[in-house]
Order: structure tokens, then sequence, then C-alpha cells
């Protein structure tokens, strides 16, 4: 039977429940986005209880951290405005909504009992099959062998994203602010100086025993990409000269070279005569690594275009 | 009470709906476009714990169900790349038209 639930398990549930609504309700617009971070940390909290820390890493790093970079870089456009500072007034339409809610919130409470006699895991047919998955973890086998089509696209998207960032950037004839949005401080510079070498560090740790581990590329992606994002805040020169510079060769190449390392593997695994991306038994391994390494610069790339885009900076317009 | 007879995923599944309501009342009854953002990404993560204690009910041997898991990773990314590019979007719009609203009316006001 299932696990049940401990006092824990309930503390945990109030508080990130009344974290949401802080970081949801909150009338001041910069406390609530730090609500918000607070909220995906007790996210991470609540997926190692639920017994999934490669999500627990990824909410940790992308959702908390890297979410939470983005809103605080955005926040200081929209601060001045007097309509984000909005009080709740009662009115009609407001009530029906949250009726509304409320019934959308039952109703899937409702499904989920509903379905408590279903069983539709793969768990054992994962198990059976791992062994020539080419990795000994049963998320990153999934993730990079038998679902790697779904993070082929996803690694597309993100792609795509960056993409389409850039693309609303430099259409204006905007570019990407130079300098970093405040006169940097000697506590960032500290800080940085300190931090940048461990996330580096563990990013290649989690790359590495990703294959055996929780662990990843998404998650190294992610801790090697706040590497990058520090430097920016830090004010390195060279780091925001690479971003800034809209025809900069290696920008591009690191930008694409996750999704080419899925369609490279996939078109040599069609030119063997197996199914796309079908790997050999004995070279899944490595190639499962390959892929890992080129998609977290990709990544670390993309989100650190990301960052640089939506961030509110002094502009240099031209 | 004795809290040890409810099931785990039952619990977790309960706060993910909850999560989902919350979110859903902010993104319709804020109009500012900031609030939409945050109350979407709140959206999401309720789904993805959803989708998480549903996997964590198929556990086999305590290790949870590895496909909702990697579809929850997958998803994060997503989420976090959409993030991106809404708050680039809303740059512009303001940049634009000093609009931070999805409101059609005010658009018209301010040509």
């Amino acid at each position: 039977m299932s696990k049940t639930a401990t006092i824990y398990d309930l503390l945990l549930v109030i508080t990130i429940i009344a974290i949401a609504w802080n970081a949801l309700f909150g009338r001041n617009p910069f406390s609530a986005t730090i609500f918000f971070v607070a909220y995906g940390l007790f996210l991470a909290l609540i997926w190692v209880q639920l017994g999934a820390p490669d999500v627990a890493l990824a909410e940790a790093g992308i959702g908390a951290g890297l979410t939470g970079a983005l809103m605080l870089g955005a926040i200081r456009q929209f601060e001045s405005d007097p309509l984000l500072h909005l009080r709740r007034s009662f009115s009609w339409s407001n009530s029906c909504i949250a009726v509304l809610s409320a019934l959308l919130s039952a109703g899937v409470v409702l499904t989920i009992w509903g379905q408590r006699m279903f069983d539709k895991s793969i768990q054992a047919l994962v198990q059976e099959n791992l062994e020539i998955s080419g990795s000994s973890h049963p998320v990153t086998s999934v993730l990079l062998n038998f679902r790697a089509f779904d993070t082929w696209l996803e690694i597309g998207v993100l792609l795509l994203a960056a993409i389409s960032a850039l693309t609303i950037k430099r259409v204006h004839g905007e570019h990407i602010s130079m300098l970093p949005p405040a006169p940097c401080r000697e506590q960032t510079e500290a800080i940085s100086r300190l931090l940048l070498p461990l996330l580096i560090l563990i990013g290649g740790v989690m790359l590495w025993y990703g294959a055996r581990a929780p662990g990843g590329a998404f998650q190294a992606g992610a801790l090697i990409g706040a590497a990058g994002i520090l430097l920016q805040l830090a004010g390195e020169s060279s780091v925001n000269r690479l971003l800034a510079t809209s025809d900069s060769r290696i920008l591009n190449v690191f930008l694409v070279i996750g999704f080419s390392a899925f369609l490279l593997v996939a078109a040599l695994s069609l030119a063997i005569g197996k199914k796309m991306l079908e790997y050999p038994w004995d070279l899944a391994g490595i190639i499962i690594l390959a892929i890992e390494f080129a998609a977290t610069l990709s990544i670390a790339t993309i989100l650190n275009v990301m960052y640089a885009c939506s961030k509110t900076g002094e502009e240099t317009t031209k | 009470m004795n809290f040890s007879s409810i099931p785990l995923y039952l619990l977790y599944g309960t706060t993910g709906a909850i999560l989902v309501g919350l979110a859903i009342y902010a993104l319709a009854t804020f109009p500012h476009v900031f609030r939409k953002i945050l109350a979407w990404n709140a959206l999401g993560s309720g789904i993805f714990l959803i989708i998480g204690s549903i996997a964590s009910r198929n556990a086999v041997n305590g290790v949870s169900d590895p496909l909702p898991q990697a579809i929850v990773i997958t998803g994060i990314v997503v989420s976090v790349s959409a993030t991106a590019l809404a708050l680039v979007i809303t740059r512009r719009l303001h940049q634009l038209s000093g609009d931070n609203t999805l409101d059609i009316k005010q658009e018209r006001e301010t040509p």
C-alpha cells in the first residue's frame, strides 16, 4: 500500500499554501516575488517527500532560482506602476471567479480520488529494460533513451524561446543592455568570486553522476547557467560583450549545440538502419553522456540569453 | 485526528489542486501582466504536483514512477523558457504602448 502522511507532511502543506497565498496576493510586488522563490524551494522539499529527487533538484535550480532571477530582473520596470499595487476590492464577478476556482479544485481532488484503484505505472517496464538503456538511473534512461524524442523537442522549445527573445530585441534595433543593472557592489563581487567555482564544479559533478544518481543535463545546465548570470550581475565585461554582440559565432554555436547533438544522433541512427534515436546497446552510455554534455552547454547559454533579454537595465539603443 | 491514515499522494494531490485553484483565481482577477505571469507559474507547479503525487502513488519499492518525473522535469524547463519570453514581450509592450495589462479597451484609449 502507498505511503501515509506524517505531521511533517501536514506542516509542509500548510506552509506552502500560506507562501503561495503571499506570492499570489501579497500587496508589495517585490516581496511577492521573494515569496515566489521561497515557494519554489518549499516545493522542492515536497518533491523529496514524493520520492522524486531529480524533480526536486530541477525545481530548486530552475523553478525557484532561475525563474526568481528572471522575475526579480524584470520587476524594476513595473515597480512604479500603481496597477501592480492595486488593492483587491469586492466585486460580484470576482466572487463568481472565486467560486468557480474552488469548484475546479474540488473537481481535481475528486478526480485524483476517483483514480485510486487505477495503476498505470510503467515502472516495471523501465526496470526490465534498464540494463540496455545505457544508464542505471531510471529517470535519466527515460529522459535520454526511452523518451529521448520528448527531450529533443524540449531543447527545441528552449532554443525557439531564446531565438524569439533575441529577435524581439534585434528587430527593434535594440541591443541587450551591456551595463550591469545596478552599480556593482563589493558584496556581489565577493559572492560571485566564492560561488563561481563551486557552481561550475557541482554542475560538472551533477552532469557526470546523472547516469547513476539523481541529476543530469537540466540540473547541471541550470547551475552553470546560474554561474553565468552571476558573472552578468557582477558586470564581467567578457560575458556581457559576448551576449551583446549580435553576430557572435560562439554564442550561436553554444545555443544550437544541444539540439544539433540530438539531430546528429537521430540521423546516424536512421543511417545505420535503426529506428530514430534508437541507440546501439554497447554505445548507449557514451551517446547519452555526449548528448547530456551538449545539452548542458546549450541550456546554460540559453538561460543566460533569456536573463540578459528580460532584465531591465540601461539600454544602449542605436 | 489521526493523520497517519491519510495516503501521502492524496495529501499532496489535494495541495496541488488547491494551488491550481488559487492560481486560476489570481490569473483571472489581477489586471497586471507581471501578476499574471507569477500566477501562471504557480498554476504550472500546482499541476506538476498533481502529476508527481500520482507518480508517488504508483511507486515500487519507494522509487516513484520515472515517466511522470521525466515529464515534470521537461515541464519545469519549458515553463521557465515561456516565462522569459513572456517577460521580454511584456517589456516590448510596455515600451511601445506604456501599457502593462492585456486589456483591449485601455489599448484603444492610448494610441
